[in-house]
């Protein structure tokens, strides 16, 4: 959608609020997008799941998936399955088009965080309360724990985890500050390295489109990292490429996201409904988004494809969006709006009576139209997967029935209880008083509403 | 009462007799006033006086009218004392008034009847519906103006232009009425312009349905392929059996003639587009009427519903484009698109773009998701654009003209890549659809009957079609088989069905 602009209009980052989700009375803990932005799922404190159309902002599907309040929610590569972990020690993976569950796994602390690996959905990390992160299998069943077997550290206990873009590597980050990267195969540790502080790290993102990994420390500072250079590390103490953090309220982070290519960085402030957005590379802070006073932000979440942000507060899912800026060179062609005056040079021939390079014109333009191969049929990878470097992309082709690729959308039934009875009438009837409404000069006349007869 | 009036009226008639033209100019322009500034509640009394009135000519009232009259034009000290006398007997002002004007009443006896039927008509009306009742007659009254309840996708751009419905267009004379042929394999034309027998890899003639009573105005294939669906100027969408061409329902809940109508993606739902500004969603193996969304103000001309059948947007000539929540059936936006009514409204293959056109010319390519203008396209001839719709990978847009020319465009670059012509496209607005099984092709009627099919790279014309003897408007190729189907106008009304060997 972009690319049919000529050039971007407004900013491309959120500017204002403009709605809440719908919850129908539920407290939202926490919310995730789906790869393609179209779905939401949003977990509630009771332990319900709501799946929202993100186009007409409408619940789709309602899971009763846990009795205590959701911690986390990841979905699959296809978007067919949805993963829940709760605060009741068990994780649930959904079948979100047929609404079922498919597994359920308990442990015995309370789970904080449960990811779907990003290539291979019977696969995915979870993180325990004061345990070593695991690596769950589900079908067949197996487990195997993380070790933390780096010299020196054995006793420190991982606070955060996740997989990298492709599911290649496990980046783990511990509660004094370091960082471990396992191969996503074999299990074992390949690198480690420090962070130039020893507080806990809280979460690790990694945007959908960059090789970048970005870390939300304790210390109140938002580090970003590129992973091969993590990769060569042993133990030393590796500087962060680029680093934001508010320097006037030095505000903690409940939460950090960014959008799908990396290129903005938004915290959301744990003692007050504030959202910072930087720009990444150069750190700069651009927008602060105000919310309601006294909420306490939950989480916050970027969408993939749109300046749309999610943030939740006090059981609300807010909104947030771009201000609208009319383009007003879209409703004509040729005309363009200009920021400042412009010294205008006009063209050679711009105003002669008679073109006289007409002809060459029109010969070289149908020309090039003629050498163009037309394909109005195959869409190209990076419209449907979000990224172009993908190896799997016949698979994940959209289908428009849903048969085969991914959940790109979910059906939606018909409010059957809001059908009105709009049955035919006879035909004397209606033609006699097509001005007006039949119904009605029908019940006046004392005719019954017949119904139609085939 | 009475002796106080007449002896406040002698004492005035001496001192004023002698200005008579500025009394005459004085009480016309009250007349006007009176008549304009009474509400309705002296209405009312000025009635009842008006009846008193009549029964006093013999007396010689009209003579006494004029000194009361001369006395309101004059502001003078000794005046005021007179306006606050007048102002007390302000009825008997207009009372006399009356009597001036009676002679006018008297004169034009028929406009007091004209008058009784309306409120004879309306108020029982009133009665009977609720109180949005009012807007709904309007609407109405819209349709009034199409007696012959034709849809008016079937009828002649010249007349349709303009927001009220005009009379029907006389159909082209040079049309001859011919049966259509008994031989079931149609003579096909090739691009050499000879006449010869269907080869290997052409389209001929399979079926020929009849069903619908009048014109035939679209006709889509569901995007399973299993099902046709047909519109018609008869007020009825006919859904078909692609394995065998037969019969499977009809739906029939619309007031008037069918514009458009779409499948929703599951080929179960069907919204259709209609002239009488409604637009319906129907079940399309129950044939009921599930949802009727109001809201437009005039013909729906086109509608279609987004890839994941949650939204449905209609246009029509009310210039404006509507999108309805399938679910609710609500109107969620309304967007002023155009400023000619727009013809026809497309969406891309993931739903995040919308493309309308119009009769001003524009195609105009809108996001769905917050209804902004992304982007117009114009070409240089400006010729009103008929239709529009996205390639099948939202790459490209082919539109028709009424210029007779079929264009493919690139949206990113606002130019069109390539032209289509040879079939004829001065009146109606036909459709046009791009054929992918077995080589890529577009496919369109024309006005002289035909159905032609070019290559889209080569923009030749591969195949020429003949069997239909009215103009083709409605034409659709199935998506996974090499079928077309085809629909004339009135008087052939038929579904032609063309397979390729």
């Amino acid at each position: 959608m972009v690319e049919i602009l000529d050039r971007t209009y407004g900013a491309q980052f959120p500017e204002e609020l403009e709605c809440h989700l719908d919850l129908q009375n539920a407290s939202a803990n926490c919310c995730k997008f789906n790869r393609w932005g179209s779905i939401v799922a949003v977990g509630c404190t009771d332990g319900r799941v709501l799946i929202y159309d993100f186009m007409t902002r409408n619940i789709a599907r309602t899971f009763s998936a846990h009795c205590l309040p959701v911690s986390c929610l990841s979905w699959s590569r296809d978007g067919r399955k949805l993963l829940t972990s709760s605060a009741d020690n068990s994780i649930a993976m959904f079948d979100v088009l047929a609404g079922t569950l498919l597994h359920r796994i308990r442990f015995n602390s309370m789970v904080t965080f449960a990811m779907f690996h990003p290539r291979n959905d019977n696969k995915a990390i979870v993180l325990q309360v004061n345990k070593q992160p695991t690596v769950e299998q589900f079908s067949p069943r197996i487990q195997t724990v993380l070790a933390n077997d780096t010299p020196g550290s054995s006793d420190e206990s991982a606070s955060c985890v996740s997989y990298d873009r492709k599911g290649k590597y496990i980046i783990a980050g511990t509660g004094k500050g370091k960082l471990l990267i396992y191969n996503a195969e074999t299990l074992k540790c390949v690198a480690w390295c420090k962070q130039n502080t020893v507080q806990q790290i809280r979460q690790i993102i990694v945007p959908m489109k960059s090789r970048f990994i970005i870390t939300n420390t304790q210390d109140r500072v938002i580090r970003t990292y590129e992973l091969e250079d993590l990769l060569h590390q042993r133990g030393q103490m590796v500087e962060a490429k680029y680093k934001v953090l508010d320097m006037v309220n030095k505000a903690a982070w409940k939460n950090v996201c960014t959008d799908s290519d990396g290129l903005y960085v938004c915290g959301a402030s744990t003692k007050a409904h504030s959202l910072y957005i930087w720009e990444s590379n150069t750190g700069s802070l651009i927008k602060i988004l105000h919310g309601n006073k006294g909420e306490a932000l939950l989480d916050v979440q970027w969408h993939p494809t749109r300046p749309i942000i999610l943030s939740i507060a006090q059981g609300t899912v807010s909104m947030w969006t771009q201000a609208h800026v009319e383009n007003w060179s879209a409703f004509a062609p040729e005309f363009q709006e200009l920021e400042e005056n412009e010294k205008y040079i006009e063209k050679e021939n711009e105003f002669d009576m008679e073109d006289e390079d007409a002809d060459e014109d029109m010969t070289s333009k149908s020309q090039d139209a003629e050498d163009d191969i037309i394909d109005v049929v195959n869409v190209r990878p990076e419209d449907y997967l979000a990224s172009s470097d993908e190896e799997d992309c016949n698979i994940m082709k959209p289908a428009r029935n849903l048969e085969s690729g991914p959940l790109w959308y979910i059906p939606v039934p018909l409010d059957i209880e809001n059908a009105d009875n709009d049955q035919r009438l006879p035909d004397d009837i209606r033609n006699l008083d097509n001005l007006l409404n039949p119904a009605w000069v029908a019940s006046a006349k004392g005719y019954e509403l017949s119904p139609k007869s085939k | 009462m009475n002796p106080e009036r007449q002896e406040t009226i002698s004492p005035k008639n001496v001192p004023f007799q002698p200005v008579p033209t500025p009394n005459q100019q004085s009480l016309q322009s009250r007349m006007l006033e009176s008549n304009q500034a009474v509400p309705d509640a002296f209405q009312k009394v000025a009635a009842w006086n008006h009846y008193n009135a009549v029964a006093t000519p013999p007396i010689g009232v009209p003579q006494t009218a004029r000194p009361p009259s001369n006395q309101s034009p004059h502001p003078n000290p000794p005046g005021y004392p007179y306006q606050s006398h007048q102002q007390q007997f302000h009825p008997l002002a207009i009372a006399f008034q009356q009597p001036f004007g009676l002679p006018q009443q008297v004169i034009y006896p028929p406009p007091p009847p004209g008058f009784t039927p309306h409120r004879v008509q309306v108020s029982p009306v009133g009665l009977l519906g609720p109180p949005g009742f009012f807007p709904q007659f309007a609407g109405s009254t819209t349709s009034q103006g199409n007696p012959s309840e034709v849809s008016v996708r079937t009828k002649s751009a010249e007349g349709t232009t303009g927001p009220i419905a005009p009379s029907i267009t006389t159909k082209p004379t040079s049309t001859i009425q011919v049966a259509p042929p008994r031989d079931p394999v149609a003579p096909t034309t090739s691009s050499s312009g000879i006449t010869k027998k269907p080869e290997n890899g052409e389209f001929s003639l399979v079926k020929t349905i009849s069903g619908h009573t009048k014109s035939v105005s679209v006709i889509k294939f569901s995007y399973c392929g299993k099902y046709l669906g047909t519109g018609s100027a008869d007020k009825q969408i006919k859904v078909w059996n692609t394995v065998d061409m037969t019969y499977l329902q009809t739906l029939a809940s619309h007031q008037l003639g069918i514009n458009d109508f779409s499948w929703s993606s599951n080929s179960q739902f069907i919204a259709s587009a209609s002239d009488d500004t409604t637009v319906k969603i129907f079940d399309v193996i129950s044939g009921a009427c599930l949802r009727t969304m109001r809201g437009h103000t005039n013909y729906v001309f086109c509608c279609s519903f987004n890839p994941q059948s949650s939204l449905i947007a209609s246009a029509g000539f009310d210039e404006t484009v509507r999108v309805w929540d399938f679910k609710t059936g609500l109107c969620v936006k309304c967007i002023p698109a155009h400023s000619d009514p727009i013809t026809s409204i497309s969406y891309n293959h993931d739903g995040n773009t919308m493309a309308t056109s119009s009769y001003d010319g524009c195609i105009r390519v809108w996001d769905a998701a917050s209804g902004s203008c992304l982007k117009t396209l114009v070409d240089t001839d400006h010729a009103p654009v008929t239709f529009v719709c996205f390639s099948p990978n939202g790459k490209y847009l082919l539109s028709a003209q009424l210029d007779s020319s079929l264009k493919l465009w690139d949206p990113k670059k606002a130019k069109p890549l390539k032209y289509y012509n040879g079939h004829k496209n001065k009146k109606y607005c036909l459709f046009a659809n791009m054929s992918v099984p077995l080589g890529k092709h577009i496919i369109s009627g024309s006005e002289d009957g035909r159905i032609l099919v070019w290559s889209i790279q080569t923009k030749q014309i591969v195949q020429i079609l003949e069997g239909h003897t009215t103009p083709v408007l409605a034409t659709d190729s199935h998506p996974t088989l090499n079928i077309i189907a085809s629909g004339g106008l009135e008087p052939d009304n038929v579904i032609r069905i063309w397979r390729r060997n």
